[in-house]
């Protein structure tokens, strides 16, 4: 919760950008515009497996377009994903393949002065095809009879052959399962089948590349990591990562979709090359339905229970049908292991995965990556279990949960931290006092037409991938801050805001480490040439990682500042403090308090503002970084003791504005400095939802009737958008529960929906609750190793969801939905099937 | 990439003559709601778009006495903000309440959703139900009046015979009946009726007398389910009337399966939607 000695953390704060976002104004990759700029199209492949035996450009060319083809690109194969270190990453395409692998796959690009030249040039292109089987099922994927989609692909450097279409593989055992299950009092075991779904960002995939006279690149692209893509293109093209410059544009939202370098973007890249001039790319919304797809799964999940409410051990098989390429299916297999070996104390775990390779859109990450879908599979056989078992759910929960003290695994086995916050007791406790728990009754007692049921989900995510040893991820930022000569503060942050509002978080962070008002800190445009690394804005690391470089940042830089001020009020730094005076709303450089009883001043600073686990680096970082003169000021400079303010009442000070502006008069240098820091741990953040349904034993709808949302995410930065990252998760995962699906035609391999959003359909505000009804609220925690004592929200928001609305279905009606989503029909059949149709 | 060209006529009856000239090459634009989608979908290629927004006798709703005629370029949203339609035409007037979302509702026009075709036309049941009349006009046929059962010939077919032009809807107002407009759909904005359904009746000494009921999406058109109008005709409504009603009407509709539902839901669907619609009517 927020403390009230905050000037700025935990307060409500508008966004920097909402005004320019709201009205059209903010500028998105698909606003750039440049002079002599062409428009690029692509030609996407109507076969879901498709050898491309040879294309005809000629007419095209006729035309006056640039066309590109497998011919024109480098043979550098990649993965469009920067994340995990390039030893544990496979990579299965070219920027344009020679084989077609799923119906939309982007097979060749043409780009024109106008869009309507460029379609024209595009439809004068024969493609000769050569059909191969498709492979549209997991399961058959991998029976010998099934096409192989791939030979061979890298991993590492190293070639590796793809047997029986099984891209790649993970095992996890963890005590002795087996043995544990057969001596349990009770064993469970249930299948859970989780659904493909189209993310639905509004921002669809874009690029706009200019090629430079220098031999470089500029780019703006729709992404989630600037950094990422200029070393990829790098790679991919052979240019000095100094000559690619890639800006950072406002994203419109994307749930993980943008988590790679989009393949849209080495596409413009190599089209700007061919035709020397600047090529915007814009997907249309059909082509990214058909981009990309989260990871659905099928689970299967054996657990061992004993009378005593204890879990002995867990089994677990996930199949995972990842489409067309693996963009980053290992992690996923290691991370949704973390996923179930981090939410109880299984004690024995044996875990199973495979991620099988098939001729559908190739799966990404997604909010959650995993989570949503184990957390679905346990949190519904915890249900299971404590209904057949006779326990109290909460109770049987509380008993097994994994909290303060214990190993979590944030991001697979190889990324463990130990959890020092955990809310899970308090949001249990007040979330069921709020929905009103005890008062939910049995399914057996609800009749009649309109039936309600109360259901309780719980989950985690982590906040980054940071662990005590840099493992098979990488995890690090960077942030520069700088006061200007006015008082007035820029920071820059190469990390991209998905939505959630990391950017003002950062701002904040920065205005309250340097005590002055938000309106003062500015987001500056930046780009990859001006800031330094940072990995990507994924596993809901924009303030606990992001946040923690804005710190370092700003701490450096409010050191230089105390200097300036010592040498301008004749005092020692570190008897220094930053103060805002709220009468004068002006931030001012004091004198701090003399304490009764050492008769000097304090020179502590509070424990609240520096993170416990960083305190000693960050000082030691800090130390070597000042100037020697900052260090030691000069003897003369010393003040001497008579002039020691009296006790409580500081005696001198200076504005921030004006020390600033001193220190550019008297020729002292800027007062900048960058951040550049790995988190060591990675801290769950904790949110429980409790969901109240009606479900219509006419029609089978579901309405989701009330929901409570709480949260443990440290210190909520700006409560508001906390809250709102709570509430849109509800919208985004009540639909994941209840009627969305991106499936394929088994026959013909195109989406049901053929990429419209006609029939692919997202919760609007018609389905939330009403305001009143929609409650959220956070716990009363504070994560010694984050900002301000700040976890990640953005992933956890969703991850119970659908867990909460399927356990609340049940206790409506009675009837337990083991695969998602649970659609107004599949309710009605169910229904039909135990108390008969309804006339 | 979209292949058409585009005109804009300036008065009814340069429109007619576009009509008649270019024959089913020509594909009306109003709202232009339906006809977007189309375009991008590839269902419409070739076209010569006939931009008839222009034309302003097309436009507006107009009563006398007990009757309202309706233009078949005025909006939905139009209709839905009448205080004549929401006193007079409570039917028409509650499914323009929940038809697409505002954004559509200040685009799409009436005789655009009956002209569409649509099994799902969420103004087609009451239109039905209301017994409407279809003013049409041609520049060889003249101008006919016909109801407008006799309008729709399948999905996406229009009985409208070539060239013909829907100018505007006629049907009473004031009927001073007990009505009700229930629909299904995936969500509850922006989605496609799985059905729908309308229903007009009056209670006369506690039974239900001219009853009116017709359905969307729930057969190739929209259509009157006549033989459940009976089953319901001089019964009092209680459980047992509309449980016999909704096994009739589950008979009689001819739903199809499709991506959002099969056919076996939809007909069930024929009987919840009936009954709430009752119960909606007389609440």
């Amino acid at each position: 919760m927020s403390d009230s000695s905050f000037l700025s953390i935990g307060t409500d704060t508008p966004r920097k950008d909402g005004v320019a976002r709201v009205t059209g104004a903010e500028q998105y990759a698909c606003d750039i515009d440049l002079p002599g700029m062409w428009i690029a199209v692509t030609l996407r492949s109507p076969h879901p497996h498709a050898k491309i035996l040879s294309v005809d450009t000629a007419a095209a060319c006729a035309l006056g377009a640039v066309v590109l083809t497998a011919d024109d690109v480098p043979e550098v194969y990649y993965n469009e994903r920067g994340v995990s270190v390039p030893a544990k990453t496979y990579r299965d395409r070219l920027v344009l393949p020679r084989k077609a692998r799923h119906v939309g796959e982007a097979i060749l690009a043409v780009a024109a002065p106008t869009e309507e030249l460029a379609f024209q040039a595009l439809r004068a292109i024969k493609v000769e095809y050569q059909l191969l089987p498709p492979v549209l099922d997991a399961e058959q994927a991998m029976l010998p009879q099934s096409a192989p989609l791939y030979d061979r692909v890298f991993f590492g450097e190293d070639h590796l052959e793809v047997k029986a279409n099984i891209a790649c593989e993970r095992e996890i055992h963890v005590g002795d399962a087996q043995a544990a299950l057969a001596s349990s009092d009770f064993v469970f075991e249930e299948t859970f089948q989780l659904q493909r779904i189209y993310h639905h960002q509004m921002d669809t995939k874009t690029a706009v590349v200019k090629p430079e006279p220098d031999g470089g690149l500029t780019v703006w692209c729709t992404t989630q990591s600037i950094h990422n893509v200029r070393i990829q293109l790098g790679r991919i093209f052979g240019i000095p990562l100094s000559k690619i410059n890639v800006k950072k544009t406002a994203l419109g939202g994307s749930f993980g979709s943008s988590i790679q370098m989009n393949s849209v973007i080495p596409i413009a890249a190599a089209l700007a090359l061919k035709a020397k001039r600047p090529v915007k790319l814009v997907s249309s919304r059909e082509d990214d339905a058909y981009d990309h797809t989260n990871y659905p799964g099928r689970i299967q999940l054996k657990v061992g229970v004993n009378r005593d409410m204890s879990i002995t051990a867990a089994e677990c098989h996930f199949l995972v049908d990842i489409g067309a390429h693996q963009i980053q299916a290992y992690p996923l297999l290691g991370s949704t292991a973390g996923w179930l070996v981090s939410l109880y104390h299984w004690k024995n775990v044996d875990y199973w995965a495979k991620a099988v390779y098939t001729n559908k859109v190739p799966a990404c990450a997604m909010q959650g990556y995993g989570n949503p879908q184990m957390n679905f599979a346990v949190e519904s056989m915890v249900e299971i279990i404590a209904e057949r078992c006779g326990f109290d759910p909460i109770a049987f929960r509380l008993r097994n949960y994994v909290g303060t003290g214990d190993e979590f695994w944030g991001q697979g086995p190889t990324v463990r931290s130990i959890i020092k916050s955990c809310g899970v007791e308090e949001s249990l406790r007040i979330g069921a006092e709020k929905i009103g728990w005890s008062e939910r009754g049995q399914p057996s007692q609800k009749t009649g037409r309109l039936r309600r049921g109360i259901g309780l989900g719980r989950g985690f995510h982590t906040s980054g991938a940071g662990a005590p040893q840099p493992a098979e991820v990488i995890d690090y930022s960077s942030a520069t801050v700088k006061i200007n000569e006015d008082g007035s503060v820029d920071l820059m942050h190469p990390l991209m805001d998905l939505g959630g509002g990391a950017n003002d978080a950062h701002a904040k962070i920065v205005a309250e480490t340097l005590q002055v008002p938000m309106a003062l800190v500015n987001l500056s445009p930046v780009d990859t040439r001006t800031t330094g690394y940072d990995v990507c804005t994924h596993a809901s690391r924009g303030i606990y990682v992001g946040g923690a470089a804005a710190l370092q940042a700003a701490r450096e830089v409010k050191g230089k500042l105390l200097d300036f001020a010592g040498r301008l009020l004749n005092e020692f730094p570190e008897h220094l403090e930053l103060v805002f005076d709220p009468q004068d709303q002006q931030t001012y450089v004091q004198t701090r308090s003399i304490q009764p009883e050492t008769g000097l001043p304090a020179t502590e600073l509070p424990a609240t503002e520096l993170p416990a686990t960083e305190l000693p680096e960050a000082r030691q970082l800090a130390a070597a970084r000042q100037p020697p003169a900052a260090r030691q000021p000069p003897a003369a400079r010393q003040p001497p003791a008579a002039r020691q303010p009296p006790a409580g009442s500081p005696a001198k000070r200076i504005t921030l504005a004006e020390a600033a502006k001193m220190g550019m008069v008297n020729g002292w240098g800027t007062l900048i400095a960058t951040g550049s820091l790995r988190q060591k741990n990675c801290p769950p953040s904790f949110v429980t939802n409790f969901i109240e349904v009606e479900v219509d034993t006419w029609t089978g709808v579901v309405r989701i009737l009330r929901a409570v949302c709480l949260a443990d995410c440290g210190t909520p930065i700006n409560p508001a958008l906390a809250a709102g990252q709570l509430e849109g998760s509800l919208a985004r995962y009540g639909g994941y529960a209840l009627g969305e699906a991106t499936e394929h035609r088994p026959d013909t391999g195109a989406l049901f929906c053929e990429g419209f959003i006609t029939d692919n359909k997202i919760f609007t505000t018609c389905e939330m609750p009403r305001e009143d009804n929609l409650q959220t609220y956070f716990t009363h925690t504070y994560e010694p190793s984050g900002p301000y004592g700040a976890k990640g929200l953005g992933e956890a928001a969703g991850n119970s969801v659908a867990s909460a609305v399927a356990n609340a279905v049940h206790n409506a009606i009675g009837l337990r939905f083991t695969s998602l989503p649970i659609t107004p029909e599949r309710i009605l059949a169910a229904l039909a099937s135990k108390e008969g149709l309804p006339c | 990439m979209l292949h058409y060209s585009f005109c804009k006529p300036r008065g009814l009856i340069e429109a007619l003559q576009v009509l008649s000239e270019y024959g089913g090459r020509a594909r009306i634009a109003a709202g232009c709601s339906n006809l977007l989608p189309d375009l991008k979908a590839r269902h419409l290629q070739d076209c010569l778009l006939v931009d008839i927004s222009e034309l302003e006798g097309l436009r507006g709703i107009q009563a006398e006495g007990n009757w309202a005629t309706v233009g078949s370029l005025t909006t939905i949203a139009e209709l839905g903000g009448s205080p004549l339609l929401r006193e007079g035409a409570p039917l028409l007037w509650q499914a323009c309440q929940s038809f697409g979302d505002p954004l559509v509702r200040n685009r799409a026009t009436l005789g655009g959703n009956l002209g569409h075709a649509s099994p799902a036309a969420d103004t087609a049941p009451p239109l039905l139900a209301m017994e409407t009349s279809v003013l049409a006009e041609s520049l060889s046929g003249g101008r006919r009046e016909f109801p407008i059962a006799e309008l729709f010939a399948g999905p996406g077919r229009t009985n409208l015979r070539p060239g013909e032009l829907i100018l505007s809807l006629r049907f009473p107002l004031f009927e001073r009946k007990k009505v009700a407009f229930v629909k299904f759909g995936l969500r509850n904005a922006m989605a496609i009726s799985l059905a729908s359904a309308a229903l007009s009746l009056r209670m006369e000494d506690g039974l239900m007398q001219d009853v009116k009921l017709a359905y969307g999406s729930l057969a190739a058109t929209p259509f009157r389910a006549f033989r459940t109008e009976e089953c319901l005709t001089g019964m009092p409504c209680n459980e047992e009337t509309l449980v016999r009603a909704s096994t009739e009407a589950q008979g009689e509709v001819r739903p199809i399966t499709d991506i959002r539902a099969s056919s076996s839901y939809r007909r069930l669907l024929a009987g919840a939607l009936l009954r709430q619609a009752a119960r909606a009517a007389l609440s």
